[in-house]
């Protein structure tokens, strides 16, 4: 029971730890109107892709673990319904609430109550603060497309917590 | 069958040249377990193991090629090489297929006369690859999807293991000796 808590603790404190407070811009940095606003944002998109890497590492093993005794997948679709169904429901221990696509490689994976981010607030409160506790869950879906064989560009976006779109991308080949 | 230590260090030495980088510590421990392994195999009784086993990745290079280091590997890695076209045959030819389930198992590739060729395709495109000793009559069916089983699941281990970077050679020594469990003793 204790189980779903401690991985919500661990995406905290790696969030707090990874998150780049530091408003220096590193060299060749180019400044903006605003210089320390430039500094801060290039820190911040380290930390942010920081996490995306983890979670993509961590997405490629768990790509590899979940489909074990599941049969072969047929085409794109399954697989991202296969990411929305078990692998959300083994790491969130919930199944993913709506899957939109354009059948033309861009599929909306909409999350109507985020575990993540469920305990910060409900409504807007924490708006802007939200997307770096996205960023892990982008790298973990972008690294379980990657083993299955699929490449693919992986946002999220928030409106009101704790709903959250996960926006897949898979440029046509 | 007696075992001859000196003849299966001089085996396990012969096999580094043509298996993945291996450090020197881990060839002398590779090389007891060998023996031990094999002691086992020879107590349980006839050998019911493979002769070469592969592990190709999805843009087909291997990423671990094991053979028995008595005759020409360079064979075994011809006949794995060639079986991957008839992989990739069976792949599309089930993409074709109406059937609603998609088998991992592929069964026999194809048979030449002293050796069969077995397939197993996993969700991420990874393909093993098992080279039998057409003389092994004795090998079932289910012992092989059983083999297959359990070189995926040490498969998926080693893609968890954090000091493992998918898509480098694989040099996981607990990998190592599954497959080694699994190949055929020659004395």
């Amino acid at each position: 029971m204790a189980d779903t808590v401690l991985f919500e603790f661990l995406h905290t404190e790696m969030v707090a730890e990874l998150w780049a407070h530091d408003p220096d811009p590193g060299p060749g940095v180019s400044a903006g109107s605003r210089g320390e606003e430039v500094g801060a944002t290039t820190g911040q998109k380290m930390s942010l892709s920081v996490l995306e890497s983890m979670g993509f590492r961590v997405g490629q093993a768990l790509g590899e673990r979940l489909p074990r005794e599941t049969l072969a997948f047929r085409e794109e679709l399954d697989v991202l319904k296969f990411l929305c169904k078990d692998l959300w429901v083994a790491v969130f221990q919930k199944q993913m609430d709506s899957l939109r696509t354009n059948h033309q490689g861009t599929y909306v994976l909409q999350d109507n109550s985020f575990p993540l981010l469920l305990p910060m607030a409900s409504g807007l409160q924490y708006l802007e603060e939200a997307p770096k506790f996205l960023a892990f869950t982008c790298g973990l879906l972008r690294g379980a497309l990657c083993t299955l064989g699929i490449e693919s560009v992986v946002t999220a976006s928030v409106a009101a917590l704790p709903v959250c779109k996960f926006q897949v991308l898979i440029p046509k080949s | 069958m007696p075992l001859i230590p000196s003849l299966w260090e001089s085996k396990a030495n012969r096999s580094l040249e043509f298996s993945c980088l291996r450090p020197a510590l881990g060839a002398g421990a590779g090389s007891c377990v060998t023996s031990g392994g094999s002691r086992d195999a020879a107590r349980a009784g006839p050998p019911k193991l493979a002769v070469c086993i592969a592990v190709i990745a999805k843009e087909n290079y291997p990423f671990y090629i094991r053979s028995t280091p008595t005759e020409n590997e360079l064979k075994f890695h011809y006949m794995v090489h060639t079986s991957l076209d008839v992989v990739d045959e069976k792949i599309s030819a089930m993409a074709k297929a109406l059937v609603d389930q998609r088998e991992l198992y592929l069964d026999l590739l194809y048979p030449t006369e002293d050796y069969k060729v077995y397939g197993y395709v996993t969700n991420s495109k990874v393909k093993f690859v098992m080279v039998v000793d057409s003389s092994n009559t004795a090998l079932r069916d289910n012992e092989i999807r059983s083999m297959f089983r359990k070189l995926h699941n040490s498969y998926t281990d080693v893609m968890c293991n954090p000091f493992y970077n998918p898509g480098d050679c694989i040099q996981s020594r607990a990998f190592d000796n599954m497959v080694t469990s699994m190949m055929i003793q020659v004395c």
